[in-house]
């Protein structure tokens, strides 16, 4: 008999699951049903900001991922969640009533953005920044707004601002931690990125917290009151319109509901392979507290969750060690990245570091006692990220150091032709550069679909492709010359 | 010939800026009558050599240029009074000798953190005696101590540990050469003397010699002690300017004198070097001491009587091995009241900054609009040309400036 | 030595003297024993020479070329004479030009005296040539106005050779050796694209692991294969050596057991140096301090090492100094009179070394001898069967005599023999309005030079693989360079040229036009002299592969390596001359804030009159350029092949802009091979060097100004207009730049 395999949540990571499990094979053989919260089909929540910009929702959507050959087919039933589980009997109920049985079962219900139990921040104008519906709903109202807060200053705030900047004629971000996206970059990263931010026009607030959302008569947020950290008064702002973008808290509640172990902060806690305290249920992506003591909330840990579950299932003993956190993006026109050690955890740490105000660049690496480069922020100027994050762990090549590297421009760049065979070439499959090397050799005159076909490099996040591309240039060279 | 100056010159001093201006005027107007005074019994010499006699790569007699045939030295002797109505200066042995110009090259003395003399007080590294003394001490002790982490006591302590001997710096200040190095480039600078073997102990006041039976060293100002066989003061130097001042001279840090080099309050009175004031700066260094001494030699030998002086942009410099460090202009930007390191102070100003914790390299350039105004370079000098041009030069820079701190970024 | 079938010869350019074969494009392997000369109407072939040592078969663009001089479509092929001032120049018949010359001469000579007539000869001239180009200036015009374009070239290094070694040979030792020593300091040459075959020496070096430092103010090609290169500011090279030289004596790595026997002077030398200090000289020359450092050290711990300069470090105002400077350092490291080791000049000339040995120069005569030395001048008027005293005495150094040209007491006819200094003289527009101020002017050259079109008589002259004659390289290797096609009929040699004016002026005698003869007569009059040519014959030079100078006799085996016991002084020690910096003779200001250098390229050849004219090497290099640096450029608001103008106090030049991250942002690049708008001369300082008379080209202050308008550019026009005439109609009146 077919395998029941029941997937809750249809988001990125559920999406990927599927996916990974097609490309294996995995879908035949198998009976696999997808209960949805939301009522669209999976789509690139990564690039939600363009639908406050008015890009239409369905050129969000993934890949179809239903239609299977070889009588292959996934049922997916949208805006109908699971409600509860009986883990004794391997059944799920839905809200509609619906009842399934499963052999597996994987949760990957996601999050919900983090609000701070302030006054007023159920407020009318109020909204949080996950969905498609909650973008849909920010632009309707920013039509009519003339002040918005954002808050939360780190990735997903930052994104929210610069499209609301285009919108309403006066934007703050309020960040409680001391600098913009301190998880990702180190103080003078944030700094930096915070000059960019407001020679953009938008007003930031750094080590502020919301105490209250202010109403007019009609119980529609009007503003926000402000204070220090410690709680002393900060002067408030206007805001007809705010947005909560200040971190997520993982959907765990129906693991809560039915025994699965879930950890003191939130999140199921799964092992290595992603199993929850059931060993017929799974949990991937931001539901899920890894063994590394996190919820990860980024798209590639995600992924890579969802592909040691799909390996899993298919007989392989895949693992999760923790997934790179790494982030490059163009956020507001600004190159920022963040990669490894970005800032410095690892002890002996010495530091190497590019600042040039009067451009707005920042690039800081981290390296160790033994010369290995360990991580790095980029501001402003990201050139050579894929390089510095291939050799991230790796020694820094040749004769050159972090020094060189560090300064931006083409001799961060041109290290790609020099990296080691051993770094990582593309994180998402962990594919090394060389076998990139080696899938370049293979083809006659190699191009990066053979290499894309051959490795999977650079089929995730695609962060790793001009990499990818210039290790193909140096294979392409050397047929040149040999 | 300047005749319209006098032929009757009496130069005071000759170190670094009174021997270069002797040799200057006397190939450039050889019928002026020169007299030298100086105190120094030895003849002139270049002072930054000392170092070099310290290392004993020199022999003292090898960094003294050779004395200019025809001119009156009167060594050993310091003056004791310029009667400025007379235009005649009175020596310490009763002589007097008078003068059509007078030209001060007195130069600077260190400053001392007590009285100086009794044996284990310490002395300076100022004179070739000092340095011949210090080379003798260092012969039989073992431990140093260098009070003053300014650039002679960093250079100092460098020399000596290049010598095997076990230096402690003790500075005052919160980091090395606080007064010219921001905190990050002090702290690197710090890392650097301790690869070096030099224990550097900063925020401490060395506040008297230790005065202990079979002890010599210096007690710190919360009651520690440093003990070492060699003691050095290195805490600054002062304008030897008591001479001007009692002759009714204009005096602020140094005699100031104009663009002409001549002290404003009497036209045949003419200062250079270490004890000048000019535009408000009195420079210590022997680059511009020999601008200026070769600017008043063209002035009064009639070669270019149009030269002036326009002050000197320099490039501080400290070059004990294995540092190399250059420091020039407004580097300080960051004050206790901004934000956090090298945040800049002005809204107009921007640094570019290149900051290197495993090479031990640290450089800095501070900008306004497009010039640079100030930098630092330690560990790695390969950008000094570009960034002295476009400081001395005041060259606008280009949108990139990638270059100023670093010359692979530069060649692409 | 295995003699290739064909003509085993040398090329027409650069003082390697590479050897190469001419044959025939269409010779055919049945021919047997040498090839009879072929008609100019046969092209020839350049082929490769692997059993000549210089260049073991290897050749530059510049070489591979050479037989495209030979198409009578770029060259003159009949004498030309300008009828009056503004005249065009028409063909006219040898007699009728000669006769001019000579009726020419004789007027001037009664009106103003012998020395208002002057000549000006070439360092692409043969030592035969050179040689009896002397003899001609003294015996048959009798005038003291005699010099050449070498001393353009390498008369600062032959002046501080001459003084502080008591002899002057571009090298002390044959090219190969820099292969085999530790350690090269190579200043201001940028030998991979002057003389590109001899950058495999310099490869060979650091192949086997030696060092290789450079110093330069451009990063070129040459530069780029150093394991240090210093880029200092153009003309601060003295004080870069007088730095050296202070950080060798500061950290003990003087040679004091060297000094102390083979030398005089240290201690002078170093009451100098001691004034400069390093961070003086780091401000003074650009060049960082520990590069300095680094430098010396490596010099220094090499066991053996090379100082090598060339025209960068020695065409200044202080060239002579400069040249001392470098040769104090090198005696000072011990680094010379040892295998291996020692200080050379990199010659630039075809035969820059053998013309000015041989008293074409305005203060020699042959053998290297001085005009003043009394023995010598009884010595030469005994071989030239005149009286010591009809010998006139040293004349006006090169740009001096063109600077008098048309002046009162300077010449008023001037023959010009292989050389254009209209191109490629300093302040080059000058010269030129020297030159039309002239009474006479006559030109002797294989094309029509921007010089030639100004002259009033043109005498097309024979061409390296059309005469032959011996040459001396840069090695002090006296080479044969072979005929290998006749000329066409209406050209003559030079040789002939001289010798039928010299019997027009009534010196029947003494001027032999044939090569051998005169080789002959030359070995006679070298004999005794430093550069001792007596016992060197053809035969020996074409069995040894060249032969070095000096040599005494037929038994001698020549002197490869100079100096190894005893240096040429009286006394046989060298001289450390105390030299003391100073700025250069235009230091840059605000309304000239740029340093101007001006240098070759790869494609062209001096003055261009030659390279200009080969299609391959035109494509390959088109036309003048500005090199700048890209912060500079910004700052300006100039984009890479913008127009732009480098303006000086004494004109302007006009070429695109080449942008170059190689060049300091605070100096501009300009080569010197063309005329016309682009003429980089125009703007050069001919501020001269008071012991040597070499001008300053190397640096004088410029601004850069963008020119918007289109520019036309007539040399273009000057070399379509030259192809016409020789293809269209060889004897038709030929509209040239008329003279005003």
């Amino acid at each position: 008999m077919n395998e029941r395999l029941v997937l809750v949540g249809y988001g990125m990571t559920g999406h990927r699951l599927l996916t990974a499990l097609r490309t294996a094979g995995g879908l035949h053989g198998r009976q696999v049903t997808v209960l949805a919260e939301e009522t669209r089909p999976a789509y690139d929540r990564v690039r939600l900001s363009e639908c406050l910009r008015g890009t239409r929702p369905e050129r969000l959507l993934l890949d179809d991922v239903t239609p299977g050959g070889d009588g292959a087919g996934v049922r997916v039933h949208l805006g109908d969640p699971v409600v509860a589980v009986d883990r004794a009997g391997r059944l799920v109920t839905t809200a509609s009533g619906r009842t399934l049985g499963y052999d597996v079962l994987v949760l990957a219900t996601g999050s919900r953005p983090f609000v701070p139990e302030v006054p007023g921040a159920g407020a009318q104008g109020c909204f949080g920044y996950r969905t498609v519906e909650d973008a849909e709903a920010i632009r309707a109202r920013a039509s009519r707004a003339r002040t918005a807060a954002v808050v939360g200053g780190g990735l997903l705030g930052l994104e929210a601002a610069g499209a609301l900047r285009a919108l309403v004629p006066d934007t703050h971000i309020v960040e409680f931690a001391p600098w913009l996206m301190h998880r990702q970059l180190d103080e003078q990263g944030g700094r930096t990125l915070r000059r960019h931010i407001e020679d953009l026009g938008v007003t930031v607030h750094t080590g502020t917290r919301v105490t209250q959302v202010t109403t007019d008569e009609h119980g529609r947020a009007s503003g926000l009151r402000l204070a220090t950290p410690d709680g002393d008064p900060l002067p408030g702002v206007d805001a007809d319109l705010v947005v909560f973008a200040a971190g997520v808290r993982p959907r765990d509640e129906l693991a809560r509901a039915c025994g699965l172990v879930v950890g003191p902060g939130g999140g199921i806690v799964v092992d290595e392979s992603c199993r929850t305290s059931d060993p017929r249920v799974h949990a991937i992506g931001e539901c899920a507290l890894t063994p590394d003591g996190r919820v990860h909330a980024l798209a590639a840990p995600g992924f890579a969750m969802a592909d040691v579950v799909a390996d899993r299932l298919l007989g392989t003993a895949a693992a999760f060690t923790g997934a790179d956190t790494s982030t490059s993006l163009k956020l507001l026109d600004v190159a920022v990245a963040s990669f490894g050690d970005a800032l410095g955890e690892t002890p002996g740490t010495h530091e190497v570091r590019y600042l040039d105000t009067a451009a707005g660049v920042y690039r800081n690496l981290r390296v160790g006692d033994d010369g290995r480069l360990l991580g790095g922020v980029l501001v402003g100027d990201s050139s050579g990220y894929a390089a510095l994050r291939s050799l991230t762990g790796a020694g820094v090549p040749g004769a050159s150091s972090a020094g060189d590297l560090v300064v931006p421009g083409p001799a961060g760049a041109a290290v790609a032709g020099r990296m080691p065979d051993d770094a990582t070439a593309c994180f998402c499959h962990n594919v090394s550069v060389g076998t990139v090397r080696r899938a370049a050799a293979a083809d006659g005159r190699p191009d990066l679909d053979g290499v894309r076909r051959r490795t999977r490099a650079g089929t995730g996040c695609g962060s790793c492709v001009p990499a990818l591309a210039s290790l193909i240039d140096e294979q392409l060279t050397a047929h040149d010359h040999g | 010939m300047g005749r319209s100056v006098g032929r009757r010159v009496v130069v005071v001093g000759q170190g670094m800026a009174g021997a270069r201006f002797v040799r200057r005027l006397a190939a450039w107007a050889p019928d002026v009558r020169i007299t030298v005074y100086d105190t120094e019994t030895r003849p002139g010499y270049n002072r930054l050599l000392l170092t070099g006699v310290l290392a004993g790569r020199h022999r003292p007699e090898d960094i003294s240029p050779p004395q200019v045939p025809g001119i009156d030295v009167h060594a050993g002797v310091h003056l004791v009074a310029v009667n400025r109505n007379t235009r005649t200066v009175i020596a310490s042995d009763g002589t007097a000798q008078p003068y059509d110009t007078l030209v001060l090259a007195t130069g600077n003395r260190p400053t001392h953190p007590w009285r100086l003399g009794r044996a284990g007080d310490g002395r300076p590294l100022h004179t070739l005696t000092d340095c011949l003394r210090l080379r003798e001490d260092t012969r039989k002790g073992r431990t140093s101590v260098v009070v003053g982490g300014g650039l002679l006591g960093v250079e100092t302590a460098l020399t000596l540990a290049a010598r095997g001997q076990d230096v402690t710096l003790v500075h005052r200040g919160r980091h090395l050469m606080d007064r010219r190095l921001d905190a990050a480039a002090g702290a690197m600078l710090r890392a650097v003397l301790r690869d070096c073997g030099i224990t550097v102990r900063t925020g401490a006041s060395a506040c008297a010699p230790l005065r202990e039976p079979g002890a010599t060293g210096v007690v710190l100002d919360d009651s520690s002690v440093v003990s070492a066989d060699t003691t050095v003061i290195a805490c600054g130097v002062t304008p030897r300017v008591g001479l001007a001042r009692a002759a009714g001279l204009a005096v602020n840090k140094g005699l100031i004198v104009d663009d002409a080099l001549r002290s404003v309050t009497d036209p045949s009175v003419h200062a250079i070097g270490a004890c000048a004031e000019h535009r408000g700066v009195v420079h210590d260094t022997a680059l511009p001491a020999w601008e200026q001494a070769d600017v008043l030699a063209a002035r009064l030998s009639g070669h270019d009587r149009g030269a002036t002086y326009r002050g000197t942009r320099v490039l501080t410099r400290l070059a004990a091995a294995p540092v190399d460090l250059a420091v020039f202009g407004v580097t300080r930007t960051d004050g206790p009241t901004t934000r956090g390191p090298s945040a800049p102070t002005r809204p107009d100003t921007d640094v570019v900054c290149l900051s290197d914790a495993v090479r031990r390299t640290y450089k800095k350039v501070v900008t306004r609009g497009n010039r640079v105004v100030g930098g630092i370079l330690l560990g790695d000098l390969s950008t000094v040309d570009v960034v002295r041009r476009a400081y001395e030069e005041a060259v606008p820079l280009p949108q990139d400036r990638v270059h100023l701190v670093s010359a692979a970024g530069a060649a692409s | 030595m295995i003699e290739p079938t064909g003509t085993t010869t040398h090329c027409p350019y650069c003082s390697l003297q590479c050897g190469m074969v001419l044959r025939p494009t269409d010779d055919r392997t049945d021919h047997a024993g040498p090839p009879a000369p072929t008609t100019p109407a046969t092209p020839l072939s350049v082929e490769e020479w692997p059993g000549f040592p210089v260049n073991r078969g290897a050749l530059c663009g510049k070489g591979r070329s050479a037989a495209d001089l030979l198409n009578p479509a770029v060259r003159l092929t009949t004498p030309l004479v300008r009828d009056r001032p503004g005249a065009p120049l028409r063909p006219a018949t040898w007699n009728e030009a000669l006769d001019r010359v000579a009726s020419g001469v004789r007027r001037i000579r009664d009106g103003h005296g012998a020395e208002a007539v002057g000549v000006f000869g070439g360092g692409g001239l043969t030592n035969e040539k050179a040689y009896l180009l002397g003899k001609f200036a003294r015996v048959a015009l009798r005038t003291p106005s005699i010099d050449y374009n070498g001393r353009f070239c390498m008369s600062s290094a032959a002046t501080a050779s001459n003084r502080a070694f008591g002899l002057d040979r571009g090298l002390p030792f044959p090219l190969a050796d820099i292969a085999a020593t530790d350690c090269v300091l190579l200043v201001g040459s940028n030998l991979a694209d002057t003389m590109p075959p001899a950058l495999r020496y310099l490869t060979e070096l650091t192949g086997r692991g030696g060092r290789l430092i450079v110093v330069d103010p451009r990063r070129t090609r040459t530069a780029a294969q150093a394991h240090l290169h210093l880029q200092p500011l153009p003309g601060s090279d003295l004080a870069l050596a007088l730095g050296m030289l202070h950080i060798a004596i500061d950290g003990g790595l003087v040679d004091t057991e060297f000094v102390a026997r083979r030398t005089t002077g240290f201690e002078a030398v170093r009451t100098i140096a001691m004034d400069y200090w390093p961070t003086r000289v780091e401000r003074l020359t650009g060049v960082p301090v520990h590069q300095l450092r680094q430098a010396v050290q490596t010099l220094a711990a090499a066991p053996a090492a090379m100082v090598l300069t060339a025209r960068g470090s020695e065409q200044h105002s202080k060239g002579t100094d400069t040249v001392h400077g470098w040769i104090n350092l090198c005696l000072a490291l011990g680094k010379a009179a040892r295998p291996r080791s020692g200080y050379g000049c990199l010659t630039g000339q075809g035969n820059g070394q053998g013309g000015r040995e041989h008293g074409q120069k305005a203060d020699q005569l042959p053998g290297y001898r001085s005009l003043t030395d009394p023995a010598a001048r009884e010595h030469v008027a005994r071989v030239w069967g005149i009286e010591p005293a009809d010998l006139p005495g040293p004349g006006r150094s090169a740009y001096e005599l063109l600077d008098s040209a048309g002046t009162p007491g300077g010449v008023r006819a001037l023959l010009v023999f292989g050389s254009n200094p209209v191109v490629s003289a300093p302040r080059a527009a000058h010269v030129e309005e020297r030159l039309r101020a002239l009474d006479l002017l006559v030109v002797s050259d294989v094309v029509l030079s921007e010089t030639a079109a100004l002259a009033d008589v043109v005498l097309p002259s024979a061409q390296w693989a059309e005469e032959t004659g011996t040459l001396t390289n840069l090695e002090g290797r006296v080479v044969l360079r072979r005929k290998a096609v006749d000329p066409p009929p209406q050209v003559r040699t030079d040789l002939q040229i001289l010798s039928a004016l010299a019997d027009r002026l009534g010196v029947p005698h003494g001027f032999p036009a044939e090569p051998r003869a005169v080789f002959e007569e030359l070995r006679r009059a070298s004999a005794g002299g430093p550069a001792d040519y007596s016992g060197i014959s053809y035969e020996r030079i074409t069995g040894e592969g060249g032969v070095f100078w000096p040599c005494p006799d037929e038994e001698h085996p020549g002197t490869p390596r100079l100096f190894l016991d005893s240096f040429a002084t009286p006394d046989g020690r060298a001289r450390m001359v105390a030299v003391d910096y100073r700025p250069v003779a235009e230091p840059p200001d605000e309304r000239y804030p740029l340093y101007l250098v001006t240098g070759r390229v790869l494609a062209h050849y001096q003055s261009g009159a030659q390279t200009r004219r080969v299609p391959a090497l035109r494509a390959a290099e088109p036309g003048p350029f500005v090199e700048l640096h890209p912060h500079l450029a910004d700052r300006l608001g100039v984009a890479e092949g913008d127009q732009v103008a480098v303006v000086s106090r004494r004109g302007r030049a006009v070429a695109p802009a080449r942008l170059s991250t190689a060049i300091r942002s605070d100096v501009v690049f300009m080569p010197f091979h063309w005329a016309g708008p682009g003429r980089a001369n125009t703007v050069t300082n001919p501020a001269l060097d008071p012991l040597s008379g070499m001008p300053e080209f190397k640096v004088c202050a410029v601004r850069l100004e963008p020119v918007t308008a289109p520019v036309p550019d007539p040399a273009h026009k000057n070399v379509r207009h030259i192809v016409g005439h020789g293809e269209a109609a060889p004897h038709a009146a030929a509209p040239v730049t008329s003279r005003t």
